[in-house]
């Protein structure tokens, strides 16, 4: 029964040891790099002909059987993060509280890598002397006598050993409220006309009004031809919260954020073409909500006839002519008419708004004039204030831990046949070859502090120690 | 804002009075850097200060220069000049020489100087090939301010990186060195006389002890690091007010992510000294191919939203 308890208390500490390890964080950091790197190759969350698409057959099963396209979604990624936060846990209390924030004790000064000795001629000053030193230097000292010997304890920017413990505690900050956000909060996008409302799903009582939508263009010229860049996309809009009504604008990198913390951001727009039918001089009505977006079909009823629109050309939405093709001055669209599955010309018919064309079979269409749409992602993230804070945590941590070396000095003064000798011997953060230059300059300067005798004024060190 | 429309073709572009203005200087500091990578190299030979001087004063008359042109961009473009690759690999070897020459003044890692200036002139050399002269801005990097900051802090990272490379290559020089002559001590005579360095490499006792350059690594790795996680903090920023979400799975989002795990890993092993040496050197040599893939891979053949050329 003991045995088994005992074997069972090994195997915990074993498990324990192993979370605690430095090398266990830096496996799974290998293993998180390696997954993170498959996901910037490899387009995630495509369809599986996208892969058939892109890479040779046997590249593309390859990736769907190893589900190399969720990559970033999956339970073992996932996983990898959570590993990560236990051994943080776990090595946290076993081994970073304990070997950062070392004790005062006594210790065995010449087993430290970084130890010397200074002898004095100050006599009955030198642990004075010693002190007044230090403390110049910026080490805080406490003293302690032990078994007769008396001690003396220096810390040079100890509040740096927290560090460590600060950025581990940002990262896991980080992680919670991307935990946070992925369990509570919601996104979408909006697409919505001039003039039109739309609200959002997950939220009742939150909708959006567009008022007017404008792109503004740009020529820029190219080897092949011009094409025309939007300069700005702007979205004046009302949005209603819980009855009540705001007026803002939208603009790329100025977000609107509502009360309860949603944002709208303008992502894409578009215009919408509008076409009249009439058959025989009568009016056709059109089924669906009378726009047409790049790509729609209108069967026109009775025949084998349809008009696939393709798109607007023209000053209102220039980024669409193709490169090399001149602006015209006026918006017009492009559309196919197709007879028995046949286009009925060799080029897409081009339709001046406000031109009437005949499309056969006693059907006419006539060109009205566009409807611009704009298209808003919205988004709540109640994790986003946590990220956030966790950034700024672990930016501090990272500067406490990465930028100062923490050294904590060991210093004894016993005395020899020539007179009191004080032992020095130091610890950082970082190792010994860190420290070495500057230790040795610190034995330097005590040195020469201690030479000189308990009448005469001590020598001032403080310019050669850092020389 | 300037008028674009008045080229016709990219090599009129490029022929425009102000882009070759901002070219010229562009060049000259390309010549000075490999003037400064020529000094630097005599200084493993000649090993005495003013050879080092030499280097240092070329390498900062480049810099200089690369400013010059950079600026000249920027007023003639009416916008920041690192909009697009040609821009931000000129920043890219700017911040590179300007953090070798502080690590220069502040650590005397001169004879870093040709792997430094060489990398460095390779990058401005490759980067002349993605000058497109004066083009407008895509509206995602209009209307806002995280682009004075996010850009030129990331790639302040990759500079680090840069240098940490260049000294980890030496690291593992001096360390081969060092064994060497560790080996042959004490030993027989032919196996001392086997231990003796070639002379073409006696340049190596300029480059202090390995444990003190990895050291210097470790230091500049600490540097690039922090600078990375700030300037990935800051492109979340932006990419909140321009996408509508700080984090967006972006191939350049991610690519960065893997850069700034490897380099935690490289600083996680350094922590236990059993573990530093030739292995961590190595680590930041790989490192450095890692900036390489998220640089220029992401850029140039994987698209996202982050594809500027
Ligand atoms: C994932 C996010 C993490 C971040 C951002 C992070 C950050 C840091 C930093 C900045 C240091 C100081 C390094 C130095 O002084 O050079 C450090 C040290 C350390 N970290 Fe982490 N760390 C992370 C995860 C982990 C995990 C999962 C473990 C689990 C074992 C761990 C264990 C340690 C240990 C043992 C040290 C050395 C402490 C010492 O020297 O006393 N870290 N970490």
């Amino acid at each position: 029964m003991k045995s088994a308890a005992a074997a069972k208390r090994t195997f915990v500490d074993e498990l324990l040891d192993v979370l605690s390890n430095v090398l266990f964080p830096v496996v799974v950091f290998l293993i998180w790099a390696v997954m993170t790197t498959i996901g910037t190759i490899v387009d995630q969350n495509q369809d599986p002909q996208h892969y058939y698409d892109m890479y040779p057959t046997a590249v593309a099963n390859l990736i769907l059987r190893l589900h190399l396209d969720t990559v970033l979604h999956s339970i073992p990624y996932f996983s990898l993060i959570v590993l990560l936060l236990v051994s943080m846990t776990v090595c946290t209390f076993r081994r970073v509280i304990p070997k950062r924030f070392p004790k005062d004790r006594a210790v065995m000064i010449e087993a430290f890598g970084l130890h010397g000795s200074a002898t004095s001629r100050a006599g009955d000053a030198t642990g004075e002397r010693t002190e007044q030193f230090l403390r110049k230097r910026r080490f805080a000292l406490r003293t302690l006598d032990v078994d007769g010997t008396r001690w003396l304890f220096g810390d040079k920017d100890k509040w740096a050993r927290y560090g460590v413990l600060v950025a581990h505690l940002g990262f896991a900050i980080i992680a919670f409220g991307v935990f946070l956000g992925w369990l509570a909060g919601f996104k979408g996008e909006l697409q919505i006309f001039d003039g039109a409302t739309a609200a959002v799903a997950q939220q009742p009582g939150l909708a959006i009004h567009l008022d007017k939508f404008t792109a503004t263009f740009q020529p820029v010229e190219t080897p092949n031809g011009t094409f025309y860049q939007a300069s700005k996309f702007e979205s004046d809009v009302g949005v209603v919260e819980d009855g009540t009504a705001t007026k803002t604008d939208i603009i790329v990198n100025h977000p609107f954020q509502t009360k309860s913390g949603v944002y709208f951001y303008q992502a894409s727009y578009g215009f919408g073409g509008r076409i009249d039918l009439t058959r025989n001089g009568k009016p056709v009505s059109l089924s669906g909500a009378g726009r047409l977006m790049p790509g729609d079909q209108v069967f026109l009823p009775g025949t084998s006839r349809e008009i696939d629109y393709v798109t607007l050309l023209g000053p209102s939405d220039p980024s669409q002519v193709p490169m090399g093709v001149p602006l015209p001055k006026t918006d017009e669209y492009a559309m196919w008419v197709i007879h028995d599955n046949v286009p009925t010309t060799s080029r897409p018919l081009l339709v001046p708004i406000g031109k009437t064309i005949d499309v056969g079979d006693g059907y006419a269409l006539t060109a009205r004039a566009p409807i611009a749409w704009t298209g808003l992602t919205y988004r709540r993230d109640p994790g986003e204030g946590f990220v956030g804070l966790g950034a700024a945590v672990l930016v501090t941590g990272f500067v406490m831990a990465l930028f100062f070396v923490p050294v904590k000095l060991y210093v004894r003064t016993r005395r020899d046949a020539r007179g009191p000798v004080v032992d020095v011997a130091a610890t950082t953060t970082k190792g010994n070859t860190i420290y070495e230059g500057e230790f040795k300059q610190l034995l330097d300067g005590l040195g020469r502090t201690l030479e000189t005798g308990d009448n005469e004024p001590a020598q001032d060190a403080v310019e050669t120690a850092y020389a | 804002m300037p008028d674009y429309s008045q080229y016709n073709t990219n090599a009129q572009a490029l022929a425009d009075a102000h882009v070759a203005a901002y070219m010229a200087w562009y060049h000259v500091a390309i010549v000075l850097y490999v003037l400064a990578a020529a000094v630097f190299l005599a200084y493993w030979f000649f090993r005495n200060r003013p050879t080092a001087a030499g280097g240092a004063i070329l390498a900062t008359a480049g810099l200089g220069c690369q400013m010059a042109s950079l600026g000249i961009r920027w007023v003639y473009s009416g916008h920041v000049p690192w909009n697009d690759l040609y821009g931000s690999l000129s920043v890219v070897a700017l911040l590179s020489v300007a953090l070798f020459l502080i690590f220069g003044l502040r650590y005397k890692i001169w004879f870093a100087g040709p792997i430094v200036l060489s990398v460095t002139d390779a990058l401005l050399a490759y980067g002349q090939g993605w000058n497109k002269g004066l083009e407008p801005l895509v509206p995602s990097l209009q209307n806002n301010y995280w682009i004075y900051y996010h850009v030129p802090v990331v790639l302040a990272a990759y500079a680090a990186f840069l240098i940490g490379f260049s000294t980890s290559i030496l690291y593992l020089l001096k360390k081969h060195d060092e064994d060497r002559a560790l080996a042959g001590a004490g030993k027989s005579v032919g196996a001392a006389v086997a231990a003796v360095r070639p002379a073409w490499l006696d340049w190596l006792d300029i480059v202090p002890a390995s444990g003190a350059l990895e050291v210097i690594t470790y230091r500049v790795i600490a540097i690039g690091e922090i600078l990375l996680t700030v300037g990935v903090i800051l492109g979340s920023l932006w990419a909140h007010d321009a996408w509508g979400s700080y984090w967006q799975n972006d191939p350049k989002e991610l690519a960065a992510l893997t850069c700034w795990i490897w380099y935690a890993a490289y600083l996680h092993l350094h922590t236990r000294p059993s573990f530093r040496g030739p292995r961590l050197a190595w680590m930041s040599i790989a490192g450095f191919g890692v900036v390489l893939f998220c640089y220029f891979g992401v850029n140039i053949w994987i698209s996202g939203l982050h594809s500027y050329k």
